[in-house]
């Protein structure tokens, strides 16, 4: 472990406090009668009390000055690709059942393929359509699942087309 | 245009066009768009594996073909199906979203937990099918009858246990009136997860008795494992005439009997839901369903919208009081 | 002895009926893609495909039916080797080594060794199924809460044997882990722990997208973020088929993998996943080079898998013996039985032969398809993987986007998997592993729930679990374990010492 592991340390420890103290306000009970919250009082508390090794190794290895293990991994990162596709995710899950799947698929896709790698936008259109019609096919009409059909009107299930 | 040009172009005008069709079905179509033009969701607020499931999907076989449009059955499970219930509630009386109505999520449920609905939020077409409720014991238990077994659990109070399948369930609030109108017996409760659950427990001796739709007991009733005590109806059960129901034995407020209907969200318009009233009352009496409905445990029973409406008001009553005396109340 | 071979004789005529045998193969092949798909399991669909079986004979209904079951257990690990997204909750385990052996060029001999272990799995539970449907069904029941308890308590010391790295940073995991499991309805008491007002929550987190979030959306986070050049690099095909020295490995895996499947099969509630986590730490446990484990050990492919292909024929059991379906798959079959007017339990064999045999002899047939099947596809799987990633990764995503959304037709649940995506992917980072969380995550209310039942029961004296011999023994082996465990730390942590601080 190295200086970093302050972070998570830190967090666990909180979230072990936190934890104890919203489950006390449910009922704990005693040990041979418990209510719904002794076992996340205790396990709050095993929690924190975890966490405690981390710190004192994070710490320990701040007075130390060693170097972090994990240098390699924090460098070289393309951050911006990951959250690229992070908040695509998220606009696709918030605008799907209002916009209906085929936009919000279509447009998630020409996100994901030219965004993150950029590839020319002939090739990105035709793919990301491809794979809209493909997965259709696959999952509404084969499988015969739902999915929305948003303010359009649009696909939403297999009684539209057939 | 060069050729490689025109060839993008061609693709680019089939991919728009292609777009269209399948975003906006109605352009191009000169059909009334007459109801049901698009697919109607019947909301079923319990499990995929579970009966009222598979009943919903009868009930919507028949439908479709009588509206002559699809209807789809769409499961929005969980809170003991108040998920389903709130989703229902919320969503636009148009008459494409309907919803399995019963007596979990609008009979229980918004009794004994604070739910984001009201039962006023539902307009009732009518019900289809009935769940009736027995109290089992183990085939080897010592109690021939419901009498012993009161007997023997006011000598012994806390000795004996009773499984449920869960919190704020039919068998959960059956069991608690019954243990009060016997003389307020000392019976602590097991709550299991589900139906399965709840049938292991007494198979293997770990609770002694519970109250539970004879539907799910049946297969161990015939293999001879369980054994019923007494019946939580109005008439003795057609499968069983020998057993005495709890009226007789001389505990008439020992009735429960879970409920399955069809509703839609309050505010459907007068000619749609006449069409869907109509379409689902010759479903209700269908033959084949009724069928089916029987196979798969439930009794068909058939109330129309007068009926069920005041059937509802008088279970919803029943359970308020039955929750309010075994304080109840979960959230 | 003779007898059964003639039943199991007619079963096979049954079974080769034209109509029997095609909806054999159709409950197979969709049974497949279905655990192929990561999110959609074998429940969503044979509920949907439950009325296209109404015209049919009964046999031919439940022999489709069955055949998607065990199908997707088969299809469920394609996905977890080659892209680390468990395609079927039973599959987690199999991302573990599995999908190393990928990056070690190595896809095809793991998606082997899966469909020969999947194979002698099913068809062993469908042999013991067989002979010894009755007394397992005794046992069955035999299992109360403070059994129950006891198990998983077992099943929680198997953490230790997950984890490849850190021991503290295991228990810690699995600590959250618990704690992710109390969010919900406590359902001793009926009260909301944890939910924030979220109605979505209050059945609790579900457990399909917190796993392909935290395995898979993790994954395509963490390869995102380098180059894509140096992905491709890694994935360079070794071999399709295992290799000898694989098979020699794989064996005794395979044989204590089945074995270890049925039984667990047979319990209410425990089944494919459990057997598969058992599988997977007493495969560690015994190795002797437990070392490997995590990094691409093939016996963490075979034993697992063999597990939960023969944990579908322990789930059997309780459905033909006493009429009690122990998971929801059962359920919905017992359902399908019931509308085709036969009430499954021990009348199910004197009344309708053909069905009872039928089937059985179907879940031999279908065994032998998927293996078919499943073999000459390993080479396009295999294929797959040489689809540069930025083509790839968007297709994945859209799949587990579709795949969570349909559990329960709710974008809470793909919010759900975003958010334990994201989860992992910071996990990852500061080295934490996934596997003891989820694994504790599952065990953890079915733990607490038993516990609480028990006292019930015992009107509060905790002698209880030691009075019955079944928790007593499992409650003594967990103890043992756990002291092991504590002392191989204890000692790897003096010679630390000793050896001077790294």
């Amino acid at each position: 472990m190295g200086k970093i592991d302050l972070i998570p340390g830190i967090i666990w420890m909180i979230l072990g406090i936190a934890v104890a103290i919203s489950s006390y306000r449910l009922r704990l009970g005693n040990l041979t009668n418990p209510g719904p919250g002794m076992m996340p009082f205790l396990l709050g508390i095993a929690l924190s009390l975890c966490s405690l090794p981390v710190l004192i190794r994070s710490i320990s290895s701040f007075v130390r000055q060693t170097r972090s293990v994990y240098e390699p991994i924090w460098s070289e990162v393309e951050f911006k690709k990951v959250l690229i596709v992070l908040g695509s995710l998220i606009g696709y899950s918030l605008a799907l059942e209002k916009v209906g799947f085929v936009i919000t698929t279509i447009l998630l896709l020409l996100i994901l393929f030219k965004a993150v790698d950029s590839q020319k936008w002939p090739s990105v259109l035709i793919a990301s359509f491809i794979t809209v019609i493909f997965t259709y096919f696959l999952f509404v009409v084969f499988l015969k699942l739902e999915v929305p059909s948003g303010f359009l009107g649009g696909l939403g299930s297999v009684g539209i087309i057939f | 245009m060069s050729k490689m040009m025109s060839k993008r172009l061609l693709c680019f005008v089939v991919m728009i066009g292609c777009l269209v069709y399948f975003v906006f079905p109605n352009v191009g179509l000169t059909k009334e768009k007459e109801f049901p033009s698009k697919p109607i969701e019947l909301v079923c607020p319990y499990g995929a594996g579970g009966s009222t499931s598979m009943g919903a999907r009868i009930i919507a076989g028949t439908l479709s073909e009588l509206l002559k449009g699809s209807v789809i059955v769409n499961i929005k499970a969980g809170a003991g199906g108040a998920i389903g219930a709130a989703y229902v509630a919320k969503s636009k009386p148009d008459g494409y979203t309907l919803f399995v109505f019963n007596s979990g999520s609008n009979g229980i449920i918004p009794v004994v937990r604070s739910v984001e609905y009201k039962n006023s939020d539902f307009e009732v077409f009518g019900q289809y099918a009935a769940n009736l409720m027995a109290m089992v014991v183990k085939m080897d238990a010592p109690w021939k009858s419901v009498e012993e077994l009161v007997a023997y659990a006011k000598k012994n109070p806390d000795a004996l246990k009773y499984a449920t399948n869960g919190i704020g369930t039919s068998s959960h609030l059956g069991m608690e009136i019954f243990k009060s109108v016997a003389g307020g017996l000392k019976i602590p409760h097991i709550p299991f997860k589900s139906g399965p659950e709840f049938v292991t427990a007494l198979l293997g001796g770990h609770a002694h008795m519970g109250l539970f739709f004879v539907v799910d007991i049946k297969g161990p009733i015939e293999a001879s494992k369980l054994r019923i005590l007494a019946a939580a109806t109005e008439k003795r059960l057609e499968e069983y005439p020998d057993i005495p129901t709890f009226a007789e034995i001389g505990y008439p407020e020992v009735k429960m009997t879970g409920w399955y209907g069809i509703a839609a969200p309050k505010g459907v318009p007068k000619e749609i839901s006449d069409k869907l009233k109509d379409a689902l009352y010759k479903t209700f009496q269908h033959p084949e369903v009724k069928k089916m409905l029987a196979l798969l445990g439930f009794v068909p029973v058939f109330r129309d919208t007068e009926q069920f409406k005041i059937f509802v008001n008088e279970e919803e009553m029943k359970f308020q009081k039955i929750a309010k005396e075994a304080n109840i109340k979960i959230d | 002895m003779l007898e059964l071979f003639s039943n199991l004789a007619y079963g096979f005529q049954v079974v080769l009926q034209p109509i029997n045998f095609l909806y054999c193969f159709l409950g197979v092949f969709i049974g497949t893609l279905i655990g192929v798909l990561p999110g959609i399991g074998p429940v969503g669909a044979m509920s949907i495909l439950l009325p296209s079986t109404f015209g049919v004979s009964p046999a031919a209904g439940i022999i489709m039916l069955a055949g998607i079951y065990y199908g997707a257990m088969y299809g469920g690990s394609t996905t977890s080797i080659l892209v680390n997204i468990p395609g079927e909750a039973a599959s987690v385990v199999t991302c573990l080594d599995g999908y190393q052996m990928a990056r070690q060029g190595r896809a095809g001999p793991a998606l082997g060794i899966s469909a020969i272990g999947s194979f002698i799995g099913g068809t062993f539970s469908i042999i013991a199924l067989m002979f010894l449907v009755y007394p397992l069904a005794d046992v069955a029941v035999a299992f109360g809460p403070p059994e129950y308890f006891a198990l998983m308590c077992l099943g929680l010391t198997v953490v230790a044997y997950l984890a490849k790295g850190s021991l503290m940073k295991a228990v810690i995991m699995a600590v959250v882990g618990l704690i992710l499991g109390c969010v919900g309805t406590d359902m001793i008491s009926g009260k909301l722990r944890f939910v924030f007002g979220i109605s979505k929550l209050s059945d609790g987190i579900n457990l399909v997208p917190l796993a392909m979030g935290l395995f898979g959306i993790a994954e395509v986070l963490t390869n995102i973020e380098r180059p894509f050049k140096r992905i491709i690099y890694e994935t360079k095909i070794r071999q399709i088929f295992p290799n000898r020295e694989d098979w020699k490995r794989s064996m005794g895996p395979i044989i204590r993998g089945s074995l270890i499947g049925y039984f667990l099969g047979i319990l209410p509630g425990g089944g494919s996943i459990l057997s598969s986590f058992v599988s997977y730490s007493a495969e560690k446990r015994i190795s002797k080079h437990p070392e490997e484990f995590g990094k691409g050990a093939i016996e963490g492919v075979a034993g697992p898998e063999t597990a939960n292909n023969a944990a579908t024929g322990g789930a059997f059991v309780p459905l033909l013996a006493l009429g009690i379906p122990p998971n929801a798959v059962m359920a919905l079959l017992l359902g399908a039985f019931l509308i085709h007017g036969i009430v499954p339990g021990p009348m199910l064999i004197k009344q309708h032969p053909d069905v009872f045999w039928g089937v059985i002899a179907s879940m031999y047939l279908g065994n032998v398809m998927l293996l078919l099947m499943n073999l000459p596809l390993i080479g396009m799987w295999v294929k797959l993987l040489k689809v540069p990633y930025h083509i790839l990764f968007p297709l994945i995503i859209l799949f587990t986007l579709i795949g969570s959304y349909s559990i329960n037709n709710s974008i809470f649940d793909i919010l759900i998997m975003i958010f334990f995506g994201v989860v992992g992917y910071v996990l990852r980072k500061f080295q934490y592993e996934e596997a003891p969380l989820l694994l504790a995550f599952i065990l953890g209310p079915m733990l607490e729930q038993a516990f609480r039942q028990s006292l019930i029961m015992s009107n509060g004296h905790l002698s209880i679990f030691f009075l019955r011999p079944i928790s007593l023994g499992a409650l003594a082996l967990s103890i043992s374990l756990f002291v092991s465990t504590g002392i191989n730390v204890f000692r790897k942590a003096r010679e630390k010492m000793t050896q001077g601080y790294s």
